[in-house]
């Protein structure tokens, strides 16, 4: 086809009409967004409108020495209504729909201004939250609920929980899981304001105060594999000032001593990479070193950053690479002792004995849902595959129990299965619930059954040795 | 019959989107728990489809066969955009009830469908008395069935609280499909009724010019 041809061909035509509706579409686009766009500060007067039906005066407040990324909440803004004393905080509650909810929530004051008096308006505009597709259903008296019980020391949870399971205070909605982050950006603000108004520290507990040097580690997107005595980790650090996060690969062995070490995201920003230590950057420096290595660098409190070593000009980026070894050598035997597939199992009533190289397991399950705990006798050989599966108390109520799939309520579906068999059903963080084996119509009961099985397998090397019957009990 | 005319009934009476073609029911069945945004989107898209089927009558001539469905596509989606736009800036409040609802406006199948149905084959005046007809039938049967379950579900009508009794289940989308179901059958009902009458006039007149014809 020639030029000539093109030009005078349907395809030419096809492409000329389709851009010319896109550039046509675009630009009126373009010209209305800049005409309609709604700024933040007209978003603001709104809520404030919508708060207090006239315009008040706010003053924002300075809260960038606080700590304002909280379990529950990230509290972005805090404004002091000049008016009537109280305070409007911008708060995003975590574990959404969508993600996380952001809100608007007053906060009245005690008489002597120290700490939270109680909860004013809560809103939260459909505008700021688009994945919240179910916003629109939580109407005002839901929203007034939480002026109303507010009480000192209260915990909202009107949504559902993390299994799905109503709580207590739970209203419906239509639009639960909104409802959680909601409840979420609420509890967050009032930890926060108690602080903020104190001007004391937030007291949270820190879910991960077991782990040590994790001050600088991200622990929620950090994961490790247990490869027998071996842990393999991907690290992934917090930003650390110019540098943002690294990802690194590291295995200790079980001398407790870094066997592998290798960077796959560098964070370092504004070329800082090439100040790095050459020996930090490939790793060769940390191959070998045990927890006393990393201690003579940073400190026992994992904060020193002046050794030679890591001043090299990019001390930032150096001190995260020494945070992520420290991490993985110090937090070897606790993590050995972490037990895998156990967010269904009751592990303080379940018990284990071992019998030579087999580990024999009378588990207790947690309820799931309508289902209720189930107790199961397992058996799991020296090739980690199941060798007896028995469910000795069925858990499932509502007659669930005849929907059940046959294969899982007499255990045959699991004998001579190993744990790669259970991560393809289950998921390999054993987050997958729906399955054809297991949506049988007794769904969370069949999940059970398989997620004690995961237990067994996973824990088999850790009960061999610390079971009674086992190496380290002998 | 005045063409017209014709347009404006088969919109709102004989081929009422949402009555007679069942069409648009995603947004019926998970707005009409409220009045106010049953009504906010009905109008939202009679104002759409009237425009979408102005430019792409107006464009019929220029789109190629071939690529006409992206096109539509594009001016639909912008338009929905526009009307985003325009209702967060101006009617917040019908914004926020609306929800996510609005800007699935785009995949509507009355806009769509009108437009490769009726807008690419018809003059613009033609095309645009068709998006007004159409957009008012989805309309009022939306704000209708938006009432009915409103008034019933919450007590209420365009939030004003009216009566304290309430079947819960009439303000959920298995109330709505329940009431979209029955407003269905008397709809068709109804329009059976007038056409059993219209055929039975028509053929009363028949008989007596074929009768005075022979006289």
């Amino acid at each position: 086809m020639t030029v000539k041809q093109f030009f005078k061909s349907n395809i030419f035509k096809c492409l000329a009409a389709l851009l010319c509706v896109l550039l046509v579409c675009g630009v009126f686009l373009t010209i209305m967004n800049g005409l309609l766009a709604v700024s933040d500060e007209e978003k603001f007067q709104r809520v404030l409108s919508e708060i207090y039906g006239k315009s008040v005066t706010t003053k924002k407040q300075d809260v960038s020495d606080k700590n304002t990324n909280l379990s529950s909440a990230i509290i972005n803004d805090v404004y002091k209504v000049e008016d009537d004393g109280n305070y409007i905080v911008n708060a995003s509650g975590k574990n959404g729909y969508g993600g996380n909810v952001k809100c608007w929530v007053v906060i009245l004051t005690k008489p002597d201004g120290k700490s939270v008096g109680g909860v004013g308006k809560v809103t939260a505009p459909i505008a700021d939250n688009p994945a919240e597709s179910f916003l629109n259903k939580i109407g005002a008296s839901v929203y007034d609920k939480f002026a109303k019980d507010y009480k000192d020391g209260i915990v909202y949870s009107y949504g559902k929980d993390e299994n799905d399971k109503e709580g207590e205070m739970f209203v419906k909605t239509d639009a639960s899981y909104s409802m959680r982050g909601i409840c979420n950006a609420v509890n967050g603000t009032i930890t926060f304001m108690n602080a903020f108004l104190s001007g004391g520290d937030i007291e949270e507990e820190d879910p991960y105060e077991d782990f040590a040097y994790h001050t600088l580690i991200n622990m929620e997107d950090t994961s490790w594999t247990k490869n027998g005595k071996e842990i393999t980790y991907n690290v992934v650090t917090k930003g650390n000032g110019e540098a943002e996060s690294f990802k690194i690969s590291v295995t200790v062995g079980e001398d407790k001593k870094i066997k592998t070490y290798a960077i796959t995201v560098n964070g370092s920003t504004f070329d800082y990479d090439a100040d790095m230590n050459p020996a930090i950057k490939d790793g060769s420096l940390f191959v070998g070193k045990d927890l006393e290595y990393f201690k003579s660098i940073i400190g026992e409190d994992g904060e020193k950053a002046d050794d030679p070593v890591i001043a090299t000009g990019a001390t930032k980026s150096n001190s995260l690479c020494f945070a992520a070894g420290a991490f993985a050598v110090a937090n070897y035997d606790y993590i050995q002792s972490l037990k895998e597939f156990d967010a269904y199992i009751d592990v303080e009533e379940t018990s284990c004995t071992v019998s030579g190289t087999d580990v024999i397991y009378a588990i207790t399950t947690k309820g799931n849902g309508e289902a209720e705990s189930f107790k199961i006798s397992v058996t799991v050989g020296e090739d980690k595959k199941i060798k007896t599966y028995a469910i000795t108390v069925n858990g499932s109520t509502f007659d669930y129990d005849a929907d059940m799939n046959p294969a899982i309520k007499d255990g045959s579906l699991f004998v001579g299965k190993d744990l790669d068999y259970f991560k393809s059903i289950i998921g390999a963080d054993g987050n997958v619930k729906d399955n054809a084996v297991i949506a049988t119509g007794a769904t969370k009961s069949n999940y059970l059954c398989f997620a004690a099985g995961a237990f067994a397998i996973a824990n088999y090397d850790y009960y061999l040795n610390n079971a009674e019957g086992g190496a380290e009990n002998e | 019959m005045n063409k017209y005319k014709k347009i404006t009934l088969d919109g709102l009476f004989y081929q009422n989107p949402t009555f007679m073609l069942v069409l648009g029911t995603c947004p019926t069945l998970g707005l009409i728990n409220s009045a106010f945004s049953s009504m906010g989107m009905g109008l939202t898209v009679l104002v759409i489809l009237t425009l979408s089927n102005i430019i792409i009558s107006a464009l019929r001539k220029l789109i190629p066969n071939a690529v006409r469905i992206p096109c539509y596509i594009v001016v639909i989606a912008t338009l929905v955009t526009f009307a985003r736009m325009f209702l967060e800036k101006f009617v917040p409040s019908l914004y926020d009830g609306l929800g996510g609802f609005l800007a699935l406006i785009v995949v509507n199948c009355i806009i769509l469908g009108r437009a490769e149905a009726f807008a690419n084959k018809h003059g613009v005046l033609e095309a645009a008395v068709d998006g007004v007809a159409n957009g008012l039938g989805f309309t009022v049967a939306l704000t209708l069935m938006g009432i009915i379950c409103e008034f019933f579900g919450k007590g209420s009508l365009f939030g004003l609280q009216i009566m304290s009794f309430k079947i819960g289940m009439l303000a959920s989308p298995a109330g709505a499909f329940f009431v979209y179901g029955i407003c269905i059958a008397v709809f068709v009902y109804v329009m059976d009724g007038f056409e059993r009458a219209r055929r039975v006039k028509a053929n009363k007149l028949a008989r007596e010019n074929l009768l005075k014809e022979a006289a």
